[in-house]
């Protein structure tokens, strides 16, 4: 368990640490569907090891082994997780609930005001496209039942129409796709383990690219799909429309600039090597993490075992 | 692209999806224009080898959706404008959504955002370098 307990750890932080470059060397689809998945279990096995640690720390208070019918000084003496580590994690573990509750909170209540927002829009917009009448260059997509497109009028001057056609297919692609879910469990991920932090502003950046993606083979024409973005990112920068509207996550500024030169070069290649790679980490991590759980129920069926050869007298 | 479209919970037949799309096509070529256009004008606008007869067939439709209005003009066919959103409600409820709180701008996906003053050069030599000409405010030359 002492080895055991401590790969989900390792998990998470070679995750955080790599989950950009990674990201870079797989075609974006592909990257966000490993990528997620790989950080939800990573963060389910380290709130799991959390708890493991936690509870041989709990386990030793006189009160709990009297309850449970185990002996304190055999889980002591057997214990291989150091006093200090395991109240530590303790905190870490409250911590994380917290920050959980917290962001989850925040989440759902986001959602519901847009989703109050979206059903209001497919009363009055029957079709895809809002336009609204606005001097600064703004276009998002705002998912929903039905889904729609909104566009500000100056957004819609700023670009031809050809360069509109990647614009909307853009934003269809992230409500086709369900973009916002994505982000969602990365966020969470995110929340629940610390070394997670950066993790939901990658996902972002690579559900951007997927929309980029799919936009530019839809129009057939990364060039095109690229000259979209830098009109847009003018269109934008040149109004003064720069004001702070608020983004719940730090990007590292250049982010447009990123996703054209991705558009100009070639796609990148399905890298399967790569993928089975993380499979093999991801599953590795979650082997120990129930080996780990086998050894701690293990501890305390000895503790329990010494308790009952002592004749019932905990000590 | 198929691919990328499955598992949604929109518009299920091939054919509509299509459709939708041409729809806000020509419903973004109408804002864009400062005049109504007739059908014509539209796919003039629009710069697609469309069929004229798939360009009313669009533009009816979004009159029966009520985003658009008609008018006779002076010749035979109508021209058409898109509605404004009369009380500007929407546009008021979007304002407040973004500004107001980083979670719900979170919810949403926006085309380009987090642009420094610095991408501006780069933004500008790449449209150099994909071979488009710009004029001073980024606009391109000749749009429609």
């Amino acid at each position: 368990m002492q080895v055991d307990v401590y790969a989900p750890v390792l998990l998470s932080l070679l995750l955080g640490l790599f989950a950009g470059p990674v990201g870079r060397r797989l075609p974006p689809r592909t990257a966000v569907h490993v990528i997620v998945p790989a950080a939800v279990s990573a963060a389910v096995c380290w709130l799991w090891a959390l708890a493991l640690l936690v509870w041989t720390a709990i386990g030793q208070l006189s009160y709990v082994a009297g309850q449970g019918h185990w002996s304190r000084t055999a889980l002591h003496a057997d214990d291989p997780v150091a006093g200090p580590i395991a109240w530590t994690a303790g905190v870490a573990l409250a911590g994380a609930a917290a920050v959980f509750v917290t962001v989850t909170a925040r989440r759902v209540r986001a959602v519901w005001v847009t989703r109050r927002l979206a059903a209001e829009l497919c009363r009055t917009h029957p079709q895809e496209l809002v336009v609204l009448t606005d001097d600064t260059p703004q276009a998002y997509a705002l998912p929903g039942r039905r889904g729609h497109i909104v566009v500000s009028t100056a957004m819609v001057k700023a670009l031809d129409p050809g360069e509109r056609r990647v614009l909307f297919a853009h934003e269809r692609a992230h409500l086709d796709g369900r973009h916002h879910l994505w982000l969602t469990a990365a966020q969470l991920a995110g929340a629940a383990d610390p070394l997670l932090a950066r993790l939901p502003a990658t996902v972002h950046y690579l559900l951007e690219r997927w929309a980029d993606e799919t936009a530019a083979e839809q129009v057939a024409d990364r060039r095109l799909a690229a000259q979209a973005l830098c009109r847009a990112g003018l269109a934008t920068l040149r109004t003064g429309a720069s004001r702070p509207i608020g983004v719940a996550l730090a990007f590292p500024a250049g982010q447009v600039r990123a996703r054209v030169n991705a558009l100009i070069d070639d796609p990148v290649p399905t890298r399967w090597l790569l993928i089975a790679l993380i499979a093999l980490v991801v599953l590795l991590a979650a082997a120990a993490a129930v080996d780990a759980g086998r050894d701690a129920e293990h501890l305390f069926e000895l503790a329990m075992r010494a308790y009952r050869a002592s004749g019932g007298t905990a000590s | 692209m198929g691919r990328a479209q499955m598992g949604r919970a929109r518009p299920v037949s091939r054919q509509r999806a299509a459709a939708g799309t041409l729809e806000s096509e020509v419903l973004a070529v109408l804002w864009a224009a400062d005049a109504p256009l007739t059908p014509r004008g539209v796919l003039q606008a629009l710069g697609r080898p469309l069929a004229y007869t798939t360009v009313m067939t669009i533009l009816s439709r979004l009159h029966d959706k009520g985003a658009v209005g008609r008018s006779r003009s002076d010749g035979v066919a109508y021209a058409y404008s898109p509605v404004l959103d009369a009380a500007g409600l929407a546009a008021q409820r979007m304002r407040v959504l973004l500004d107001r709180g980083n979670d719900r701008a979170a919810v949403l996906s926006r085309f380009v955002q987090d642009l420094a003053d610095t991408d501006d050069a780069a933004l500008a030599e790449a449209l150099r370098r994909l071979g488009v000409h710009t004029g001073a405010d980024g606009s391109a030359a000749g749009r429609g």
